[in-house]
């Protein structure tokens, strides 16, 4: 059963341009349960560009782990809130951009993302703290702003890049 | 959270029949390890085959999982997707565990140990 109470999502044609044609808006209700609806729809969304399943797996784990964090962190402990999300599509890659009125980052930035064990060498296997951590391994041109009570976070994913240039290979 | 255990000599295989174990049910899954392997001790094999993704939540109850069982038994992998891989090589949390392929090659592991 889909419980998409407070989904509505928007799909768009892509226009192709550099910075970045809208290819979806959706809304929704801050829960892990839609965070999961809304990945579905998102990579649904995606199946045009025909990305290669190691491009999808990265678009699927840094859209995970910033909706999630919204979800515990922006709106902790089940407090009521909207997450909206846009997907654009450009030369670039794939632009992500996420805007919830939660709680602000803690000190107005976002974690720096260290490997859980560097934060807490005595905990040899950590059960948490990965998620920033997998969020900077995938994404280039992190923005995180607030205004008016907004957080807004935008990055980018280097997928689906149109005329990507291919690295000249160093030969030796 | 569908998750079926099936007792062998050597060993317990506790089979995932979920498709994500993510942050909506990652409670629930460790919740789920520790009732299955409550009376197991030795080896637990986790069949991962039907999933096709873990997020870090989901990574978080796999770890703490087989936290556990640390102090009974030991507690390994089998079936990773390419995606699900990925998550455990990028945390590097696929050194911390033993990882196969099939089934049938991690008990071929437990033959060859004892």
């Amino acid at each position: 059963m889909r419980h998409d109470a407070g989904m509505n999502h928007v799909r768009a044609d892509p226009p192709a341009t550099a910075a970045g044609g809208v290819l979806s808006r959706s809304a929704f209700r801050a829960t892990f349960e839609n965070v999961r609806l809304a990945i579905e729809d998102a990579m649904s969304t995606l199946e045009p560009l025909n990305l290669p399943d190691e491009e999808k797996s990265s678009v699927e784990i840094a859209l995970a782990e910033a909706l999630n964090n919204v979800v515990e962190h922006a709106y902790p402990d089940g407090t009521p809130g909207d997450v909206k999300l846009v997907l654009r599509h450009g030369r670039a890659g794939l632009l992500i951009e996420i805007r919830d009125n939660g709680r602000p980052m803690p000190n107005g930035r976002t974690p720096k993302g260290n490997h859980p064990t560097e934060n807490h060498p005595s905990d040899e296997l950590p059960e948490g703290g990965f998620g920033w951590f997998l969020i900077r391994e995938l994404a280039r041109d992190l923005v995180y702003d607030r205004e008016n009570g907004e957080n807004f976070l935008i990055f980018r994913l280097a997928v689906g890049r149109k005329n990507a240039p291919t690295k000249p290979s160093l030969s030796t | 959270m569908e998750m079926t255990p099936s007792v062998h000599k050597d060993f317990l295989v506790i089979t995932v029949g979920e498709s994500r174990i993510d942050a909506a049910v990652a409670m629930q899954f460790k919740e789920k390890m520790k009732d299955l392997t409550s009376g197991a001790s030795g080896r637990v094999i986790v069949e991962l085959s039907a999933v096709n993704f873990v997020d870090s939540s989901g990574l978080g109850a796999v770890v703490g999982s087989m936290k556990q069982m640390r102090r009974k038994g030991r507690m390994d992998l089998v079936g990773l997707s390419a995606s699900v891989e990925k998550v455990f090589r990028m945390t590097r949390m696929d050194s911390v565990f033993r990882i196969f392929g099939t089934l049938g090659e991690a008990t071929q592991e437990s033959l060859n140990a004892s």
